[in-house]
């Protein structure tokens, strides 16, 4: 009779045990994020050496040129004159665009909340020739689209998330 | 005995309570944003953006801003605008999807549908025409009149778990299944037609998760992350070309 006792009351408390803290690790998003000083948030320069990509989200194809929308990071452009062999002309570091069109050689995209026009006539030096201050309110979400930990949401003064990168 | 029996009572409460518990498990928090949010769009009458529910519209050399649409009930929504018809959705599960036709004065039809399938969140939108929509969840496609904006046609073609789109300029449709399928859809829907499957197949395949298409002057952009697999097609053929990393 002991032993029953014994193993029912054992059972009725690993019942009892709380696994909260296993079930709310998996409910986060798997990215960080990528941050930036806000007095840095609006300068986007032209960088004739490649990147490699992170994550692209979009392309558009204009002529012999690739661009590919990388998020939050900026626009690569590629000579694709020969598909099989793709070069990498530069990369537009924008911080926090997410998204961009394509009308008359022309690229309109965002930095962080301003809306810029691109000029991709020559593909090898590209230009921003106009600026809206304020035009969008950005939100940049984890790929995943899940919400970040409390860790990783307490950001440092005078930062701002313009990414993700997996963790 | 009867102690026994008790025990064995609360033991079977306890473990009901527990897995009663278990089905309260946090699901993942979703943000209240999408991912895939499409915040510029541009026809020939300009350049649209999107700003708390604000749509604006300005030309070409951005010189100036005007109101185009504005619903304030729907908060950070993703729209595509193509020759005239709006096309807008909430990224909020529940929220309204809004199709609008932009008369001169602003006269603008609103259609709220209300879908059975509650993930409304992950769907994605293309455009076979300027009056179709096609919703990736079921694959539904809903055609509308551009005229007067009611529903002419409700028609589920297929039960698919479709990943991206990709528009050819023929109107035809790739579509990109998970399990590493590639589909043409015709405009009229009348016939879908796997295109070079097995290549489609060994491209993708080992990537079918996540994966986005795009479709431009006779290429297949596949994009995976960091990479991006560039595509001739050739008819119904796809040329595997490079990867671009």
């Amino acid at each position: 009779m002991k032993k029953y006792i014994l193993f029912f009351t054992s059972l009725i408390a690993l019942c009892a045990c709380d696994n909260k803290d296993f079930l709310e690790k998996d409910s986060f998003s798997k990215y960080k994020p990528i941050l930036i000083s806000n007095e840095k948030l609006n300068i986007c320069n032209w960088e004739k050496t490649p990147k490699d990509n992170k994550n692209i989200t979009q392309t558009i194809k204009n002529g012999n040129t690739l661009l590919l929308l990388d998020y939050g990071l900026g626009i690569h452009f590629v000579d694709i004159s020969n598909p099989q062999i793709p070069q990498k002309i530069g990369f537009y570091f924008i911080p926090a665009c997410i998204d961009m069109v394509l009308k008359e050689s022309f690229i309109y995209t965002n930095n962080m909340n301003d809306l810029l026009k691109i000029d991709i006539n020559n593909p090898t030096n590209p230009s921003i020739t106009t600026r809206k201050n304020d035009a969008f309110k950005i939100t940049i979400v984890p790929p995943d689209e899940l919400e970040l930990s409390n860790i990783l949401k307490t950001l440092p003064k005078n930062t701002t998330i313009i990414s993700y990168e997996k963790i | 005995m009867k102690k026994f029996s008790l025990i064995l009572i609360a033991s079977v409460i306890s473990l009901f309570w527990t897995g009663c518990k278990d089905r309260g498990r946090p699901f993942p928090r979703k943000t209240s944003s999408t991912f895939n949010k499409n915040v510029i769009s541009a026809d020939s009458n300009g350049i649209y953006t999107i700003k708390n529910g604000e749509i604006s519209l300005w030309p070409d050399n951005l010189s100036s801003q005007t109101l185009f649409f504005y619903n304030g009930n729907i908060s950070d929504a993703t729209f595509i605008v193509q020759e005239g018809l709006l096309h807008m959705r909430s990224s909020r599960v529940g929220e309204s999807f809004t199709i609008s036709k932009i008369g001169q004065k602003f006269n603008i039809q609103k259609l709220n549908l209300s879908f059975n399938r509650a993930h409304f969140f992950d769907t994605l939108m293309c455009f076979l025409q300027p009056s179709n929509f096609i919703d990736n969840n079921d694959f539904q496609s809903l055609m509308f009149s551009p005229k007067n904006l009611n529903v002419r046609q409700y028609e589920r073609i297929q039960s698919f778990d479709a990943k991206d789109f990709a528009r050819t300029s023929d109107s035809s449709l790739f579509l990109i299944k998970t399990n590493a399928e590639c589909i043409t859809v015709l405009p009229n829907r009348s016939n879908l037609t796997r295109i070079n499957h097995e290549n489609i197949e060994n491209l993708i395949k080992p990537i079918a998760d996540n994966i986005k298409v795009s479709f431009n002057d006779n290429y297949l952009f596949i994009m995976k992350e960091n990479m991006v697999f560039v595509n001739k097609v050739n008819g119904k053929v796809i040329e595997n070309q490079s990867i671009i990393k």
